[in-house]
């Protein structure tokens, strides 16, 4: 009989805990594919500043060599490598960050507990038998399965309780910073080709349309037409980057937004996130490689 | 990000934008050279200011680092905490099979 009462006290305690660790849970799913979508948007920023640099480094070389004398300060990189470096720094924090998430919320975290649980349980037994062989004890105790089950069960429910706490306390707590790093980077691609990274690629591509422009005003029929071809080509190349750029931008701000929901608990818009945040990489790749083509004609 | 080296930066791509335009407009293969060399030296000073902004805003992001790395830690404590309790199962049932090591030998000696 005070078995059965045992029991139906540690079911009971079962379904609270349950409850409790059930209610505002960060769920792993949500925290994996946070972390898939910042590795989506390093590999997105690595490619858009290549194509950058790509671009800037032309018309720097341009400028020094319309200069009277050559010299060393003419000659830089507009998005400085050890600046870029701090991004990657920035990226590889998020997403050890979301890892570490991803391992305190894991189901397999209280394998060992559990593993160890059921040791200790047979150990437990063997003690009994060694003693009773040794006629320390008259006979050997039988641990109910019943009740190790249970008690480990109700173990493993309130670390992972514990482990869902901690998880909702750090990422409402990170929440703040990571908004900062990701509006910072947003702000720094710039949210139209009038301001930021975008605005400085713009003004780069309108000096190549420039040359053209000039070169039209002193050209015959022929040539003009020839020049005519080129300026549609890099009105081209011009809009394939900055959609590659736009789309950077836009994957910046849904992962700050997936973040939010994340430490918010809105599971929905979170997976809505990540979802665009797979579809921007997919696209600036595509993007890029257009790019890249009709650099290279 | 610094407002006003971004303030100076929007300026200068308003400005760049506003030649770029006059270009498109002018005729004149003189005028047109003129405009252009005058956007490149604007295309310059954009680049310099564009790399001091970038460098500046970067330098930010190292600052808010610290923040993700003091959360990565209370992961970390957080986990470890964790494994503490199967660590304190597991210790305790070591230290059963060291208590049935103990007996076992004290039987040996008992029989000798």
């Amino acid at each position: 009989m005070r078995i059965i009462a045992y029991i139906r006290l540690l079911s009971f305690g079962l379904v609270l805990v349950s409850l409790s660790a059930g209610c505002g849970t960060v769920p792993i799913q949500n925290i994996q594919d946070f972390t898939t979508g910042v590795t989506a948007a390093q590999k997105q920023t690595t490619l858009a500043f290549q194509a950058v640099t790509d671009l800037t480094s032309d018309d720097v070389i341009d400028y020094a060599a319309a200069q009277p004398t050559l010299t060393d300060e003419n000659f830089f990189l507009v998005l400085d490598p050890k600046a870029e470096a701090a991004w990657d720094r920035s990226f590889l924090a998020l997403e050890k960050y979301g890892q570490d998430l991803v391992v305190l919320t894991s189901p397999d975290l209280t394998k060992d507990y559990k593993d160890y649980s059921v040791s200790l349980a047979e150990e437990i037994k063997k003690t009994g038998q060694v003693l009773q062989g040794a006629n320390l004890v008259t006979s050997a105790p039988e641990p109910s399965a019943v009740l190790a089950t249970a008690f480990t069960k109700l173990g493993d429910l309130l670390l992972r309780a514990k482990a869902q706490a901690d998880a909702k306390r750090i990422v409402s707590a990170t929440d703040p910073a990571v908004q900062q790093i990701l509006f910072e980077m947003a702000a720094d691609i710039g949210d139209s080709d009038g301001t930021g990274i975008r605005g400085t690629v713009h003004a780069h591509w309108q000096q190549r349309k420039g040359k053209c422009q000039v070169a039209f005003t002193k050209s015959d029929d022929a040539g003009k037409r020839k020049l005519a071809v080129q300026f549609a080509g890099l009105i081209s190349q011009q809009q394939a980057q900055d959609a590659v750029l736009e789309s950077l931008h836009r994957s910046l701000l849904a992962l700050a937004s997936a973040h939010r929901a994340l430490a918010k608990g809105e599971p929905f818009s979170m997976a809505a996130s990540i979802a665009f945040i797979k579809n921007e990489v997919q696209d600036t790749e595509q993007l890029y490689s257009k790019f890249k083509n009709s650099s290279e004609d | 990000m610094n407002l006003t080296l971004k303030q100076l930066h929007d300026l200068l791509l308003a400005r760049h934008n506003a030649l770029s335009d006059q270009l498109g407009h002018e005729a004149d293969p003189a005028k047109a050279e003129a405009i252009l060399t005058e956007m490149q030296e604007l295309l310059h000073r954009i680049d310099l200011v564009q790399g001091l902004l970038f460098r500046q805003s970067s330098q930010k992001l190292d600052d808010c680092l610290a923040r993700i790395k003091k959360a990565d830690d209370a992961l970390g404590q957080a986990t470890q905490s964790i494994k503490n309790a199967a660590d304190l199962v597991k210790s305790m049932s070591e230290f059963l099979k060291a208590v049935d090591e103990a007996i076992d030998l004290a039987k040996t000696l008992a029989v000798t």
